[in-house]
């Protein structure tokens, strides 16, 4: 077992790299990507469905705006590799955790693409492809993991070929709170409502105290949520003198306050020193600066990503599910569905030791 | 590697000032435990006794009032529910000392001299000895047998969880961060606890680190559950390969260490605990 892992990292000089076509469609984006076994990203493309302003994206649009991109993306991430669907090894996709009709959308298309090419295929796990994606670009080799995304929040780490979860929302996720505020105090989806959070809370200064919810390494955000709320109804009536800046401060300062609280507790409670933040709300500028100074503190370091990679791309499922395809081999074909329930830690992690 | 440990640790005490005056006080003697999630945790003297320090350095990190505010109210509430859980019988450091100023508690050394680690470590020694034992089976070509002594042994701290999780909860506390660092533990001097004493009785525990704890409200079930939630997914994934077995010892114990007039109250809390862990099973609807 242990020779076969070698020689297939270590391609003799006859035999061509393997390289991997990736489809990613789990939420509102659809992104294609192509990467190369040495770890080069040859091509990653995406496009973003944006709901219209005070509304969350809903599962029916979402899967018609990814099959009306998929073929598009596929020929323009060719394109840009400069190859040919024949110069591909394999074809991966996101098998879950994820919305159902999105997903199938992005499925289909990727067992289109693998029939008409005889491909093999391989499903992966969409948190997985964030961690391999995060652990490549970054160069970080053992870090807890913070992902933090529209539908995930968890604290990660790994051990004995597995990603153990050790904390995570005990009720919605960090992107869904942040997202389901900006449509109550009407900011806009484009092109991430977090995104113009970000850029809100730039402008407010005073801080409203706001519940803090820790519980061991867990979190929960929907006491903020509905406290916030009624902040945004006295703002509305002009009973505060509290902004929309201030509240998004405030939220922001809180959330992210508690986030790296959780982290720092897995950190104390493993002993690893570094962090890499993973998912969309990863990009933040705040939350990555507070997490520098959290790590400072403890003498380790903290790896992240901009939003070519933290944000849902193609590449980062082709890179996780180019590694399984060396390691473990394709997905039987009649096992190549998704599944919108798919946790983290039930993907059996063959290509690290 | 230990001069560089201790150069950076005396970096780092420059954000917390108390923290320099404890060491000229208390000299060289000064040593520490540990680097916790908030907090740091020392050993050092006081008046002329070997002491735990524990102190929250200002989080450079949260927003200042936020954290002056978490600071301040977990200090209080770590030494309150302390001394509430000493009244219902749990083991706990003695406090000897809060200065509220600098975050600080002084408090009794559970001495790894005598002893005392954390539950956490006891059971990555379990962990190891299973692996030893089966590896020594099988290069005896014998069968994997009954391999009681470290089951056994693990069943009883299962069951001892589980009890001072239901004793701690109906007593109105939940704890806030139940997991195996929080547990202190020791195996009973083996001279003194032979013959009489009964099985279950082979170790001594202690709580520590109250600083998310808090009474719960009246009905209080989800909350329970909720720390239940929190203890056995802090198994789950420090202590993989004994997890099945540790958490059936504990839910019982649990169910049954309620006191008699309650006793309907554990197994409801157990239920919730169901719904706790339907809904995490459920959350990953959106990648
Ligand atoms: N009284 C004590 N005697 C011996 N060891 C202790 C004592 N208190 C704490 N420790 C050791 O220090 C570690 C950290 O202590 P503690 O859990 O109180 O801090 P923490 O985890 O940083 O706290 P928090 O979770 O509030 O941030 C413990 O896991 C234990 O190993
Ligand atoms: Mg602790």
């Amino acid at each position: 077992m242990g020779t076969e892992r070698q020689s297939a990292l270590r391609p003799t000089p006859k035999e061509p790299q393997r390289i991997a076509l990736g489809i990613e469609g789990s939420a509102n984006k659809i992104g294609v990507g192509i990467v190369k076994e040495d770890g080069s990203i040859l091509a990653n493309v995406r496009k973003t469905f944006v709901p219209p302003l005070g509304s969350g994206f809903l599962p029916k649009e979402t899967a018609q705006h990814h099959q009306q991109h998929a073929v598009g993306l596929i020929r323009q991430a060719l394109e840009e590799a400069r190859l040919s669907p024949r110069d591909l090894s394999v074809v991966c996709y996101t098998k879950g955790p994820g919305m159902g009709a999105p997903l199938r959308s992005a499925a289909v298309a990727a067992r289109t693409f693998a029939l008409l090419y005889e491909l093999p295929l391989v499903g992966v796990n969409h948190c997985i492809g964030h961690i391999e994606m995060g652990r490549l670009v970054t160069g970080a080799e053992n870090p807890v993991v913070l992902y933090v995304s529209g539908g995930n929040t968890q604290v990660i780490s790994y051990s004995d070929q597995c990603y153990r979860i050790f904390g995570e929302t005990i009720d919605i996720a960090v992107g869904n709170c942040l997202d389901r505020f900006a449509r109550v105090v009407k900011l806009s989806n484009d092109p991430s409502p977090g995104y113009n959070i970000e850029q809100a809370a730039k402008m407010g200064s005073r801080f409203v105290e706001l519940p803090y919810v820790v519980k061991g390494m867990d979190v929960s955000f929907t006491g903020l949520l509905s406290s916030v709320e009624r902040e945004v109804v006295k703002m509305n009536k002009g009973t505060t003198d509290f902004s929309r800046e201030d509240l998004c401060f405030s939220m922001q300062e809180t959330i992210f306050a508690m986030l790296v609280e959780v982290t720092e507790r897995a950190m104390a409670h493993c002993g690893e020193r570094d962090v890499l933040v993973v998912g969309g709300v990863g990009c933040n500028l705040r939350l990555q600066q507070m997490m520098d100074m959290m790590v400072a503190q403890r003498g380790g370091r903290a790896f992240c990503t901009d939003e070519r990679f933290c944000i849902d791309n193609g590449a980062m499922i082709a890179w996780a599910g180019l590694l399984e395809f060396m390691h473990t081999g394709a997905t039987p074909f009649k096992e190549t569905w998704c599944t919108q329930r798919f946790r983290t830690d039930q993907v059996h992690v063959s290509w690290r030791q | 590697m230990a001069s560089t440990e201790a150069k950076s640790d005396q970096d780092r005490l420059a954000v917390a000032p108390h923290a320099k005056r404890m060491r000229t006080e208390a000299g060289d003697h000064e040593q520490l435990l540990a680097q916790g999630a908030e907090g740091r945790v020392v050993v050092t003297e006081l008046l002329g006794r070997r002491v735990v320090c524990k102190y929250r350095f200002p989080k450079a990190y949260r927003h200042a009032e936020l954290d002056a505010r978490l600071n301040a109210k977990r200090l209080s509430q770590e030494v309150r529910l302390m001394l509430r859980a000493r009244q219902l019988g749990i083991r706990t450091p003695l406090i000897y000392h809060v200065d509220a100023r600098a975050h600080a508690i002084y408090m009794e050394l559970l001495d790894a001299a005598h002893g005392w680690m954390p539950v956490k470590a006891l059971l990555v020694l379990f962990e190891r000895d299973a692996l030893a034992l089966k590896s020594q089976q099988r290069d005896a070509d014998q069968r994997v047998g009954d391999d009681s002594e470290t089951r056994s042994d693990v069943d009883e701290i299962g069951t001892q969880l589980g009890s001072l999780a239901a004793v701690l909860h109906a007593g109105g506390i939940i704890h806030g961060d139940l997991t195996t660092s929080n547990v202190m533990v020791r195996r009973r001097d083996p001279t003194r606890a032979s013959g009489g004493q009964s099985a279950g009785q082979d170790f001594e525990f202690a709580m520590i680190d109250f600083g998310l704890s808090h009474v719960c409200t009246k009905q209080g079930d989800e909350e329970r559950a909720v720390d239940l939630y929190v203890l056995e997914r802090a198994i789950e994934s420090a202590h993989n390969k004994l997890a099945a077995r540790l958490g059936r010892a504990l839910m019982e114990a649990y169910a049954s260490a309620w006191p008699r007039e309650d006793a309907q109250r554990g197994a409801r809390v157990l239920r919730r605990l169901e719904d706790v862990r339907m809904r995490g099973r459920k959350r990953d609807m959106i990648g």
